[in-house]
């Protein structure tokens, strides 16, 4: 018996109807099977019976999901797993020329794999594909093609016959045919219900042909349109929805007229789609076309400008469902990125929704946390460190939350704490480093070994095993299993270099999907147009309608072309619009629908979907018939719920800063070096010395210069005490340093030439001015204390890069210079008044090593720049006595008195030429108030 | 005739599909529209949808189309048989028979239902299209994806370190050590990478720039200048009245080096003249791209261009 649904129907109230009404006896229910496409199916026909059972046990049918009969197993091999079978090809593919890595020959597989699941489920033999090659006279890279193919054509089948095992694909089939004959044999009170098949590959259509006509077998067709004429049934395509009913049809021998419907009643949109989907040659017809204005009073419309947009009006139609009892809502959509931001935007109500279309095991927490640390083994340094640090799942013997809050704190302190902090865990991981920092290929085994160990043992918490902490939840044991498989299949991969393994593991996690076991809300569901079959909600939302998202538009695949496709009795590439516009005609026919899309994606326009524009072209021709306006206008809607939870209530402007902290509060205590940020950037005093603001050092982009420059200060100071330095030696204790300061050894190289400039300038000035050095020290420390203007005393500190005491009794101040140095005429206008300030340090005996001034105090920069000579020395003479001195003395005592005012503020001040870079730029806001100072 | 009657007479001719036409305008004046109706006037004309290929270059262009095409077939889908006519007439510059009427219709759906679709796309979308289809031929994986910046980036830091290392290439990096940071090279490689063509056209006409640099320092007074990138900035930064005038001046007096330069002492004067102009226009050209890249894009590295030429080798050109 063949019934029809309409695509309104709820099909798992249906069938519990239909049983209940005519199963009296429940012993008769219980000799009842029930196949369905999926388990997912089943499920919701079992939440059907369990609804109406109002909590009283009963007896409900066997329910079986037909491409998921993995229990029966009637005298067939076992099949191989998808691993197995992916890894063997793999390494068949591995042999080909321009497949060298396993990375990529997975990848080949994988679409091989695809390929002949394909010729398994039409029942296709891949030998064919050799003769038609050769029949056609294809062009020459076809031959190609077939050179590769050889592998499902001839190599596989050999491949199978020595495991004794076959293709889950093929045993699918075979099982459904099994089926077949057992129903076929099937007494008379045993009964059948089978229902929602929307394919058409040769199994299942003999399936049906075979049982259709028994007694005890009812063959529910959902979504048939039984109201089609002649000319329209002659013009369907392998595109149209009704495709794959109709030729289950007529391969019966009946027409769809014939067929009698479950329930005749039906939703008002469901005219307007048997109208939309008519095929091309009759949709001249549109015009004539008698649709009425109900035919989408259950359907609105929403435009939203962008994927977060949409997200929240979805968001915002959900929780408005939940205001009414008993009520629910489905979202459908294949963008998994639009599900992510909906269940993200339901939190704002603390609503936790999850996608039941799945999450690859790479994307969930453990798949990120092992990524994380393959990626830090490769490549290990302050930012993989810390990302992996901060994973969750990160514990390092410690309790979690200790741990994060260290890492916390590492973060904040130099490149070289977090240093430390790395060196810890890699002796702690040592193994785990040798094997992926070899530049080898490895076998597979020992990395997946060395990972996991070192994954279980970071994992340790103090009251938790590692492997408790990853392995026993419901993710972990999914990954766990995952593991354990890829574990045995391992042997099969040949090595592999280090560097692939994370890829391949990527590719293989991807793999996997993750559904929600249970915390699923119980109204609310996002589910792919393939799970929403059979599923039944009040309300339902069609999400990013547009196309690449839904329909996703047919890849023809690499191996075979079109025409190709159609001699081997393959579907076309456009075949998956059949299926894609049936899942839309059901969820369109629901009791209530939305139907959203964005204008842009990812910054660039999109093209609405071709379901959306069918309905708006019938409609078009329809002036009576439009989209019902909703009483809630989502889109105004919008923005006033985000504003109001997203943004402040008001915005207020600001001014340049300039801060004025009462006198206590303004430091006591300068460096010379500051001095000059206060002459420049106040404000940068004002963060640095009264907020106590100390900018963090950037993990990542280590600045070489930088260290390269530490390092030159550092060598020099010890060459010092050499009294006759070589170039040599210089270099190689430059070189030492730069590895201190943390330079790598590209760095080195990349200085190499500077370096030995450097050393050979900075030899030759030693060696010059050896015999009229006196004394001369580096690093020197010291300080001046002074009486400001209100009696407060104040201590100027300053670090000279060295001082050289001369024989005729004078004194040079030294500063080590390698990126640019201060110009004469600003070091004259006090703006690089370090030198002379240092000198006013000196000569007020402020350097405990020197003391008793008396003479000349001179200045000089040394420029180290390796280029030339390797560097150059200016000094600035002291003509006049101590003028520099003496200039520098008035104006810093004039400024920091003038500092030492409780209304005088910390002004922020842009001086482009002065200022070369400031730290305190975006604290100060600059961008918010300065378009609007200059406007 | 007024200006509106030409540009449509010349829209008109633009959209027969029996010649290949070739339109250059300027923005906002039309393009899309006639390319769309090019499109349209295809599709009436009875060609397989599947057969017609746009390409364009950026992503919202194709979209851009594509929409509009779709928005069309749409309205006449649902247009009133007279409005249809009209419509129609107006594309073609002739009224449609029956038969192209129904077709009409019936265009919208017939380009939704045609195997393969119709294939609009930008160039880069086209190219691997192509190589997702052969990719065995190609020699690549066919799930292959297009490399996102980062890991450009790192491939870039990697292959670099590995040539760090390299001896032979010491003097280079020495030199390179004076103008950049190690950390700040992958960036000068990338605007180089991304450069490639514009800076090969610059290293072709740098020795003639040396000429055209003399010439400005001549002829504008900008003998004050010492180097060649002030010369050029201010040649190329003068407002536009002045530009206009440096442009000509310039002009003649190339005219001039160029008319008694001895390779065209052969020659007679017109063909001389003629060469001039081209080589005006081909100097031009060229020196605005040199301008584009250098002054513009990397203006920060304009001091070591003239090495740069040496040094070539080590950024592979």
């Amino acid at each position: 018996m063949i019934r029809g649904l309409n695509l309104s129907d709820n099909f798992s109230d249906q069938v519990v109807r239909l049983i209940c009404e005519r199963q009296k006896n429940p012993l008769q229910t219980a000799k009842t099977t029930i196949i369905l496409p999926t388990k997912r199916s089943c499920l919701s026909v079992k939440n059907a019976f369990v609804k109406i059972s109002e909590k009283q046990p009963i007896l409900i049918p066997q329910l079986r999901a037909l491409y998921e009969m993995d229990d029966l197993n009637e005298n067939l091999p076992p099949a191989l797993s998808d691993m197995e079978r992916l890894f063997l090809l793999a390494r068949l593919c591995q042999k080909k020329p321009n497949v060298s890595s396993f990375d990529k020959a997975l990848k080949i597989a994988q679409s091989l794999a695809d390929l002949l699941d394909e010729f398994y489920e039409y029942e296709v033999n891949p030998s064919h594909l050799k003769s038609l090659v050769e029949e056609e006279n294809l062009a020459i890279h076809w031959q190609e093609s077939l050179a590769f193919l050889d592998i499902l054509i001839d190599v596989w089948p050999k491949i199978l016959k020595e495991k004794g095992k076959i293709d889950i694909a093929d045993r699918r089939v075979r099982l459904i045919r099994q089926l077949a004959e057992k129903i076929a044999r099937s007494d008379d009170d045993e009964f059948y219900i089978l229902g929602g098949f929307d394919d058409n590959s040769p199994a299942v259509k003999d399936l049906i042909k075979k049982i259709a006509f028994q007694k005890n077998v009812l063959i529910l067709l959902n979504g048939l349109n039984v109201y089609m004429d002649k000319d329209e049934e002659k013009a369907l395509n392998e595109n149209h929805y009704q495709y794959p009913l109709y030729s289950l049809l007529k391969a019966l021998g009946k027409n769809a007229s014939d067929i009698k419907l479950l329930s005749e009643k039906e939703q008002p949109q469901e005219a307007l789609i048997r109208e939309a989907f008519k095929p091309s040659d009759l949709t001249d017809e549109w015009l004539q076309s008698d649709l009425t204005s109900q035919c989408v009073s259950q359907v609105r419309r929403i435009e939203c400008e962008n994927l977060a947009e949409e997200a929240l009006t979805i968001a915002l139609i959900m929780r408005q469902v939940l205001e009414t009892p008993e009520k629910t809502a489905t979202l459908v959509t294949t963008d998994r990125n639009l599900a992510r931001r909906v269940l993200t935007e339901m939190r704002r109500w603390g609503i936790e929704l999850d996608n039941s279309a799945g999450t690859p095991l790479n994307n969930k927490p453990i798949g990120i946390f092992l990524l994380l640390l393959i990626e830090y083994a490769l490549n290990p340094n302050g930012n993989t460190a810390l990302a992996l640090l901060k994973h969750p799942l990160s514990a390092d013997q410690r309790n979690p939350t200790d741990l994060r809050t260290l890492i916390r704190s590492e973060e904040k302190k130099a490149r070289q704490e977090m240093r430390k902090l790395q060196v810890t865990l890699n002796t702690k991981m040592e193994y785990l480093f040798k094997i992926f920092q070899s530049n080898q290929p490895v076998p597979f085994l020992e990395l997946l070994t060395a990972h996991l160990k070192a994954a279980e043992e970071l994992a340790t918490s103090t009251d938790k095993s590692g492997k408790e902490r990853l392995w026993e939840t419901d993710d972990g044991e999914e990954a766990f299993r995952f593991f354990s498989e890829l574990q045995e299949q391992a042997s099969l991969i040949e090595s592999v270099l280090p560097e692939t393994y994370p890829q391949v593991l990527q590719f293989l996690m991807h793999c996997v999907s993750l559904r929600p076991k249970y915390g699923m809300h119980p109204r609310l569901d996002i589910l792919g147009p393939i799970e929403s079959r059979l599923s039944h909600s009040d309300v339902c939302i069609i999400g990013g309608l547009n196309e690449g998202s839904f329909p996703t538009l047919p890849d023809s695949g690499p191996w075979l072309s079109r025409q190709m496709r159609k001699k081997m009795n393959l579907p076309s590439p456009e075949s998956v619009f059949a299926t894609q516009s049936m899942d839309f005609a059901a969820c369109f026919c629901a009791k209530e629908v939305y139907l959203t899309r964005s204008l842009k994606d990812d910054g660039s326009q999109t093209i609405p979907s071709r379901f959306l524009s069918r309905i708006e072209a019938v409609l078009s021709a329809h002036h009576n018939a439009a989209f019902r306006p909703d009483p809630i206008d989502w889109k105004k809607l919008k923005p006033i719920i985000s504003q109001k939870m997203d943004r402040p209530l008001s915005f207020e402007k600001i001014a340049r800063p300039a801060p004025c902290p009462s006198k206590e509060l303004r430091p006591k205590t300068l460096s010379v070096t500051r001095i000059r940020d206060l002459m420049t950037n106040p404000y940068a005093v004002y963060a640095r010395s009264v907020l106590q603001l100390k900018p963090l050092n950037n993990l990542e982009s280590f600045n070489a210069l930088s260290g390269y420059g530490s390092a030159l200060h550092a060598a020099f100071q010890e060459m010092m005490s050499v009294s006759l330095p070589s170039v040599s030696q210089t270099v190689q204790k430059i070189n030492e340093q730069m590895r201190l300061f943390g330079c790598e050894e590209t760095d080195l190289r990349y200085f190499k030439t500077k370096i030995e400039k450097s050393a050979e300038f900075f030899v030759n000035a030693q060696l010059e001015r050896k015999d009229r050095i006196k004394k001369s020290m580096c690093e020197v420390s010291g300080s001046w204390c002074f009486t400001l203007h209100d009696g407060t005393s104040f201590t100027l500190t300053g670090k000279a890069d060295r001082i050289d005491q001369m024989t005729d009794g004078s004194y040079e101040i030294i500063d080590y210079k390698t990126g640019s140095v201060p110009t004469s005429s600003s070091v004259q206008k006090g703006i690089d008044s370090q030198l002379p300030l240092e000198g006013l340090i000196l000569k007020e005996n402020g350097y405990p090593d020197y003391q008793d001034i008396q003479e000349d105090i001179h200045f000089s920069y040394w420029h180290i720049n390796g280029k030339g000579t390797g560097g150059e020395i200016t000094t600035f003479q002291e003509t006049d006595k101590c003028a520099y001195i003496q200039e520098a003395e008035e104006g810093v005592v004039k400024l920091l008195n003038a500092y030492q005012n409780d209304t005088k503020p910390y002004e922020f001040r842009l001086m482009m030429k002065e200022v070369k870079y400031d730290d305190y730029e975006h604290l100060a806001r600059v961008k918010e108030w300065l378009t609007e100072e200059s406007e | 005739m007024t200006i509106t009657e030409t540009i449509k007479q010349a829209q008109k001719a633009a959209i027969e599909t029996n010649q290949s036409v070739w339109v250059a305008a300027s923005a906002g004046s039309g393009k899309t529209t006639v390319l769309t109706n090019r499109v349209l006037n295809l599709l009436l004309s009875e060609t397989d949808p599947s057969k017609i290929l746009c390409l364009t270059f950026t992503k919202a262009a194709a979209a851009e189309m594509e929409n509009r095409i779709t928005n069309v077939l749409k309205e006449w889908t649902a247009a009133s048989g007279k409005d249809l006519q009209h419509k129609i007439a107006d594309l073609r510059g002739f009224p449609p028979d029956d038969h192209t009427l129904l077709k009409a219709r019936r265009l919208f759906t017939d380009v939704l239902e045609t195997a393969g679709g119709m294939k609009i796309m930008t160039i880069h979308s086209f190219c691997q299209s192509v190589l997702k289809r052969f990719p065995i031929e190609a020699g690549i994986s066919p799930q292959f994806d297009v490399i996102d910046d980062t890991q450009s980036e790192t491939l870039l830091r990697q292959a670099f370190n590995q040539v760090i290392l390299n001896e032979e290439l010491a003097p280079d990096l020495a030199y390179m050590s004076d103008y950049f940071q190690l950390n700040n090279l992958n960036t000068v490689f990338k605007i180089i990478k991304e450069n490639t063509t514009k800076f090969q056209a610059f290293f072709t006409v740098y020795p003639q720039i040396k000429k055209v640099e003399n010439i400005l320092k001549k002829k504008f007074n900008l003998s004050k200048y010492t180097d060649e990138k002030q010369i050029f900035s201010e040649f190329f930064k003068s407002d536009s009245e002045k530009a206009g005038e440096l442009t000509k001046n310039v002009f003649l007096s190339m005219k001039k080096t160029y008319l008694s330069s001895s390779a065209l002492k052969n020659k007679d004067n017109k063909t001389a003249l003629l060469y001039a102009e081209t080589y005006h226009k081909y100097m031009l050209y060229h020196l605005r791209s040199a301008h584009d890249s250098f002054f513009e894009v990397c203006e920060k590295f304009y001091g070591i261009l003239s090495n740069l030429k040496k040094r070539s080798r080590c950024f592979g050109l």
